[in-house]
């Protein structure tokens, strides 16, 4: 046969070009943030980036266990020590020594541009007499090595000063100068590492370095180490995505042949059955790795269930089959329904196609593709290919009403209904929606707890209050930051917040650096001003001269710039602190974490009554969940819009939009009550639902398609019931290998279609079936 | 055979007599010393300070007691220049002085923590902690030694260099503490105040 020569060259000439496409360019990732929001708001830019890169997604938290203390605190510090000089890592600490020499030089030099002492009055003869004096009992009292070490040259006390500043109030507990968890049995440390925490290549690295600075610093002990990190997560979680997605695949493709198999008893006809369903998952990966730049493996685990969909097309076609019809006449016979079947389907991912979270958005594509090239190939090519011979599905007899369609009408809508109040009772006064991000997180609960547990121990929590200031550059938001501080500092006396990191204290403006140094006095000026301030105590004569040399030497000193930070701990704090947006807009930004928030409403005001626009207070928390909303809301116009589109293609296939509403009402119905299941079973909807509900419509109607037609033509019933015995028999076996997932997404949207399809096929088999003895 | 007999045991008598000199010249060591502080469950005594600081004209001087409790508590007052009270109890260093009552963890501060340490754990006659925080070396004989600890760590020792503890039976007599730059302070100790 012609025809089916050069659809067989065609096709293949297609499939090998995509083939050779992805072994060359095709990138999988699996970066678990391509399953939260994507950013509409500047602020939801900057928490998304904040997520993906942002000090926070470097931060690793280790924890060492199950040895004595001594020996534990050994171990912490032979590995910051190793860590601290590899390429992998950013900064490690242990709590020894927070801060170094390299910080403690740094502060030194520049402290008369970073103390907010600095004025003309600081250096007058009344407070550096004050100054000596506390100076010199310092050196008296129990603190004297400490006084000593800045005696000579900062006898103003700048440097303890600005240290006294910085250091946070609050640290976990020490035992042998390394931190501990409270219960003392557990040695703690933090390191950020170079690579951010989307990188799960980096990341990878960084953790394998960690692995090996433990067995180097672990020397025979039995301790033991945990930790984690965003970048660890991300590594684990691909480990987990790569092992589900292929044990999932695996198991529902097996699970699909098999059935294949049993309804058909040939091999060669499951083949031909799995082409159209391999052909759409092969163009539906190439069609997200073109419009997404690569595919994640999440996505490529969600393929086995396009596969589950997809094969249903080629069943619908030869399970239909009459005695002595060829596979072609059948396709001409069956040309509107299948039309239908394949574009509703199509038009019920079209949630997840437009979904603000680009994972999902990469599922949506994979799925319409996939449908309609899978669709097209069974409409046009596969009749082609398949000789009604090869196909031994027993044929069945016109024969009498089946028992389920004996059923009288009235009591089958009795059924329906006993069934929807049972679900609305269940559901009652439950909560209806889940707008927490966390549960999106793909990651498992399990590697969420440890987190928790490392970062309670650390005295870590997630920050989920700050202020973020906005402006055009650097310098622009480094004196709004500024400007912020007499009002933190007023929240924190008040005690709504317990502490702050302001960037500006670590690196003032250049305007302010620049008036602190020129209120700075001449030699000659503060010579006299000392020696008077001297007269009468014990200090021997020159010893100060060194801190006339560092005055002059810092009125003339260039400003302290985030270059001269870099590669020291101040500046990776700056670095995590001051930021630069991505992207068009060229705008700089401050993040001002604000730690032990007990009232969020005196920051709301403060922030208010600071009125400048560009400075705004963020509750992550709240953020996140009213972004959600939203996300909500446009998923639900989406699936309102997929509805929509699904009756359109239906009135038009059927020309009657009666007949539409009429088939997708038992699916509506269906929806419904597998919603409300979800919920009576405890699990609220959230985005992720609703766009699997789309999907249940769109498998649905294809369940009523088909009993519409039987109900219409009472010889096809018992056929008809093969066949969606058949075809929802794959579908399950597809979303509920998915439900057996680990990963969130995949575990959500394998629950809600696997419900959805029983009850579908629950609903149109009452509703539907009901008509025929009705019509005769 | 006598005669071999008592060969050997003038030979034997010789060895040990010549094994027994250097052991009988370093007759006080740690262990007596430690078992010596251990008899002791309260000790208060009076003590003069006096810093030597190269920055100063004059040497700084402070007078007060000090008072230890088994196990581990001990309390530093100074009476003169200025008050300022320092108690130790387990873990927990309290400084009071004018500016106010500050209480630090002393795990978090190795510094003092080691410091404090190399008194009290002499006192309690606790070798353990002392060898976790120094290298130590005793001298002379339980009416009068001297036990030299060096630090250990590098958070101490970058700042003190030696710390030299004098004594004489369970009783100590004089405490220096040199420092890196050269300062010194030595304090006197009376005993048998209260």
């Amino acid at each position: 046969m012609n025809a089916r020569r050069w659809t067989l060259a065609v096709w293949a000439a297609l499939v090998m070009l995509a083939l050779a496409w992805c072994a060359v360019a095709l990138k999988v990732d699996s970066d678990f943030s391509a399953f939260l929001p994507g950013g509409q708001t500047q602020v939801q830019r900057i928490f998304n980036r904040e997520l993906r890169d942002g000090a926070a997604s470097r931060l690793l938290l280790v924890e060492i266990a199950r040895d004595n203390p001594v020996r534990l605190a050994a171990i912490s510090r032979a590995m910051v020590a190793a860590l601290a000089t590899s390429a992998e890592f950013r900064f490690a600490a242990n709590g020894d020594g927070a801060l170094r020499a390299p910080e403690l030089a740094l502060i030194e030099r520049y402290r008369y541009q970073l103390s907010d002492r600095i004025n003309t009055a600081h250096f007058a003869e009344a407070r550096l007499r004050t100054a000596l004096e506390e100076r010199l009992e310092g050196l008296a009292g129990s603190g004297g090595a400490l006084e000593k070490r800045w005696l000579a040259n900062d006898p103003t006390g700048e440097t303890m000063y600005i240290l006294s500043q910085l250091v946070p109030q609050s640290q976990p507990k020490r035992i042998d100068g390394v931190w501990f968890a409270r219960t003392g049995d557990a040695a703690l440390l933090v390191a950020q590492t170079s690579a951010p925490g989307w990188d799960v290549d980096g990341q990878q690295r960084a953790i394998a370095t960690l692995m090996r600075a433990f067995d180097d610093a672990r020397q025979g002990s039995a301790a033991q180490m945990r930790f984690s990190s965003p970048g660890a997560m991300s590594v684990a979680s691909r480990e987990l995505i790569a092992t589900d997605a292929m044990r999932l695949s695996m198991a529902s493709i097996v699970l699909i042949l098999g059935i294949l198999l049993w309804v058909y008893r040939s091999v060669p006809v499951v083949l031909l059955c799995f082409l159209p369903a391999v052909t759409g998952l092969l163009a539906g990966v190439v069609a997200v790795g073109l419009c997404f730049g690569a595919v994640h493996g999440i996505t490529l685990g969600f393929g086995a269930t396009l596969l589950g969909e997809a094969v249903d097309y080629p069943s619908f076609l030869l399970t239909q089959l009459r005695a002595n019809e060829t596979v072609v006449a059948a396709r001409v016979r069956l040309a509107s329904t299948l039309r239908m079947a394949i574009l509703t389907t199509a038009c019920g991912s079209l949630a997840l196609l437009f979904a603000d979270f680009p994972g999902l958005a990469q599922l949506g594509m994979l799925t319409v593709v996939g449908i309609l090239t899978a669709g097209a190939m069974t409409y046009w090519v596969l009749p082609l290919w398949i000789p009604a011979s090869m196909v031994r599905v027993p044929v069945a007899a016109p024969q009498a009403p089946s028992k389920v369609s004996g059923v009288a009408a009235s009591a089958r809508w009795g059924i329906v209904a006993v069934l929807a109040l049972v679900v609305a009772v269940m559901s009652w006064n439950r909560p209806w929606f889940d707008d927490d991000v966390a549960h999106m997180n793909p990651l498992p609960a399990e590697l969420k707890q440890r987190d928790r547990e490392l970062r309670d121990a650390l005295g870590a929590p997630d920050v989920r209050h700050l202020l973020v200031v906005t402006g055009t550059g650097e310098q622009d938001v480094l004196l709004r930051a500024e400007q912020l501080r007499p009002e933190l500092v007023q929240w924190t006396k008040e005690g709504a917040i317990g502490g702050f990191d302001l960037v500006s204290d670590l690196l003032p403006s250049a305007a302010t650096q620049a008036k602190r140094q020129s209120s700075l006095p001449e030699t000659a000026e503060l010579r006299v001003n000392l020696d008077k301030a001297l007269s009468g105590l014990p200090f021997r004569p020159g010893t100060f001269e060194p801190f006339l040399v560092d005055i002059e030497a810092a009125r003339v000193a260039s400003p302290l710039t985030l270059a001269a930070m870099s590669e020291n701990a101040l500046g990776i704090k700056v670095d995590s602190l001051l930021r630069r947006e991505t992207g068009a807009n060229n705008g700089w930004y401050a993040v001002v974490p604000l730690r032990g928030v007990s009232d969020a409403s005196v920051v709301a005001r403060g922030v208010a009554a600071v009125g400048d626009a560009q400075v705004l207070a963020l509750d992550l928390r709240a953020e996140s969940s009213a972004m959600m909303a939203a996300f909500r809301q446009r998923a639900m116009l989406f699936s309102g819009l997929g509805v929509l589109l699904i009756a359109g293609v239906l009135a038009q296939g059927l020309r009657s939009v009666t007949q539409a509403l009429h088939l997708m009402l038992p699916v509506a119905l269906a929806m419904a009550m597998s919603a409300g299941t979800l919920v009576a079973l405890g699990r609220p909807l959230s985005v992720l639902h609703l766009v699997a509900l789309l999907l249940v419509l769109g498998v649905g109607i294809n369940y009523a398609l088909f009993f519409a037609r039987a109900a219409a033509a009472q010889e096809e019933v018992r056929r008809t019931l093969r066949t969606l015995a058949m075809v929802s028999a794959t579908t399950l076996c597809a979303f509920g290998m998915l439900a057996w997932s680990r990963i969130a997404v995949l575990e959500v949207i394998g629950v809600t279609v696997a419900v959805g399809v029983v009850y579908s096929l629950l609903c149109c088999a009452l509703l539907l079936l009901a008509r025929a003895p009705q019509s005769d | 055979m006598p005669r071999r007999a008592e060969l050997r045991l003038a030979a034997a008598t010789l060895l040990s007599l010549v094994f027994m000199l250097p052991a009988r010249s370093q007759a006080f060591d740690m262990t007596e010393l430690m078992a010596l502080m251990a008899r002791v469950e309260t000790s208060s005594v009076a003590f003069e300070e006096t810093k030597q600081v190269a920055a100063l004209t004059a040497p700084l001087m402070r007078r007060g007691t000090l008072r230890y409790v088994r196990p581990d508590r001990l309390e530093m007052r100074v009476e003169t220049p200025y008050f300022e009270r320092m108690d130790i109890v387990g873990n927990v260093l309290t400084v009071e002085n004018k500016r106010g009552v500050r209480h630090v963890d002393l795990g978090q501060e190795p510094g003092p923590a080691a410091w404090v340490a190399s008194i009290r754990a002499t006192l309690a006659g606790d070798r353990t902690t002392l060898a976790r925080h120094f290298a130590f070396q005793l001298s002379g004989e339980a009416a009068r030694w001297s036990l030299t600890l060096l630090p250990i760590e590098p958070s101490l020792s970058g700042v003190i260099e030696r710390v030299v503890i004098d004594g004489a039976q369970a009783q100590l007599t004089r405490i220096e503490v040199d420092e890196r730059m050269g300062d010194r302070t030595t304090m006197v100790v009376q005993p048998g105040v209260r």
